[in-house]
């Protein structure tokens, strides 16, 4: 009996793991959904004290369909507005600015407890990564060169990356999306803060829990969202886009029939009337 | 003499015969007479006014001339909808009609309003977006708009404004009316001719151009 007994938790075991061998493989290949982003979408900048746009050999311009909006909460500094244009609306320390953060503080907390994740070399330079959940060695991130994303044909592809402390860009990098990916479906969660490179390409949601800095002439697709801290932008150019359309229209679909049978039954109906009447007036013929 | 005893013994069944037509032709003429009055533009607008659409938004009402007001993510509309579903409704001001929008183009769709083409885009998003509805209810004054007369459509991702650009008639089996479009368009098809009985060979086709959403 009491061999029974210790046997039991043994056999439980060997099944819980048995079970887990089974669900792993399902769970690693399922496909990330997008993280929400919610109302800090509409935004292409926004911090948590300070927005400073500086000015060298030309102005920061914002674009984007998805939003062009500036947010500063619960701060409200926003210095160098005139070395800017495209700005959307601006929340300073206002309801919207607050709604957005508390957004972007769902984001974030999303994108960091997603499983499963790939490790990867904390150098992201010169690698070609699929859809997934990516985290480095050491935790922090940092691309020099170029970084492909590689969608495989699937535009809802979701690309996360989270580091546990930095990011760094170096001047001149550019992150390459090929296959279908989109600027919209690139996530990143930085625990610390991070710094884009001058002239660098970066693409994505860029959520920091401190500050972001972005050197001269960056080029970026995407967000600019720091959660506590500040976000400092010279001569750069952000485009927040939304996502493309996955569902196209049918080419050369065939037109819907759009008839109905109401005024065919009227019609019939007079006619059966008049027969009927007809048929009536007629049936003394037979007595 | 035996014709006269078979009509004397016939008499009731024309009598039966001829009240059995009138009254079949009443039947007719009252269920079409309801189910025309059940298409009438008070119905549909009451109809339009009482459910809220089944179509999920994605985010916040979506921006499209103006980008700083709010937008969806990923796309307008978190799930496409099934047939049948309420996707939201649209009005022609210039005639004077409020329409409920549904998913589908199948007849017991187009009986209840106005149906969007699943083959096609959804309202707002950018290419072509395609909706239906019969010319002899929800669609039969389709004729009377004219150039730069909005429609609007009204979804759970925003309002979209569309100004009318284009009106044609093309055959039934024209293949060049439902096709990609590189900016957000709306296309309304119905039959015609609009008076015509029975099935109508042709379809009379009225393009607008997104002007606004928000």
């Amino acid at each position: 009996m009491n061999t029974l007994k210790k046997c039991r938790p043994l056999s439980l075991m060997v099944a819980l793991m048995f079970t887990a061998m089974m669900l792993l493989p399902a769970v690693s290949l399922a496909a990330q959904p997008t993280v929400g982003m919610g109302t800090a979408r509409n935004f292409a900048i926004l911090a948590g004290q300070t927005v400073t746009v500086d000015v060298e050999a030309g102005i920061t311009t914002i674009s984007g369909t998805a939003g062009r909006d500036l947010g500063v909460s619960p701060g409200s500094a926003f210095t160098g507005g005139e070395n800017a244009t495209g700005i959307g609306a601006l929340h300073l320390a206002d309801a919207v600015a607050l709604q957005a953060q508390k957004d972007l503080g769902t984001a974030y907390d999303d994108a960091a407890l997603r499983i499963p994740f790939t490790t990867i070399p904390v150098e992201l330079g010169g690698t070609t990564l699929k859809a997934g959940v990516y985290v480095t060695e050491t935790g922090a991130l940092e691309l020099t060169g170029e970084l492909t994303l590689d969608a495989e044909g699937d535009p809802d592809a979701v690309f996360i990356f989270k580091s546990a402390s930095s990011l760094v860009t170096a001047s001149g990098s550019n992150i390459r999306l090929i296959n279908g990916a989109q600027p919209c479906h690139v996530f990143w969660q930085v625990t610390s803060s991070a710094t884009l490179g001058a002239g660098s390409h970066f693409v994505g949601h860029l959520m920091a829990l401190t500050s972001i800095e972005v050197l001269a002439g960056a080029t970026i697709d995407g967000q600019l969202l720091a959660r506590n801290g500040s976000v400092t932008l010279i001569n750069d150019t952000i485009n927040n886009n939304r996502c493309e359309s996955t569902t196209p229209t049918t080419s050369g679909g065939e037109l819907p029939k759009t008839a109905t049978p109401f005024y065919d039954v009227l019609v019939l109906g007079v006619a059966l009337m008049l027969v009927g009447a007809g048929v009536w007036s007629i049936r003394k013929r037979f007595e | 003499m035996n014709s006269g005893k078979h009509s004397k013994g016939t008499r009731p069944l024309i009598t039966l015969l001829s009240l059995g037509l009138v009254v079949l032709g009443i039947g007719c003429v009252s269920w079409a007479a309801f189910s025309i009055w059940s298409q009438s533009d008070e119905q549909l607008n009451k109809a339009a006014a009482a459910s809220a659409p089944t179509v999920e938004a994605t985010a916040a009402p979506a921006p499209v001339s103006a980008p700083a007001t709010p937008a969806p993510e990923p796309v307008f509309y978190a799930t496409r909808p099934k047939s049948g579903d309420k996707i939201g409704t649209l009005s022609i001001p210039a005639l004077d009609r409020s329409l409920p929008l549904l998913e589908g183009t199948t007849n017991k769709v187009l009986d209840r309003g106005v149906g969007h083409y699943s083959g096609s885009v959804l309202p707002g998003e950018v290419d072509n977006c395609v909706v239906s509805g019969h010319r002899d209810t929800v669609f039969r004054r389709l004729n009377k708009l004219k150039i730069g007369d909005k429609v609007i459509v009204k979804t759970s991702a925003g309002t979209f404004t569309y100004a009318v650009s284009r009106k044609r008639i093309v055959h039934a089996d024209d293949k060049t009316v439902i096709v990609p479009t590189d900016h957000a368009v709306l296309t309304l098809t119905t039959c015609y001719p609009f008076n015509y009985v029975g099935s109508a060979p042709d379809r009379y086709i009225v393009s607008a151009d997104l002007v606004t959403g928000e």
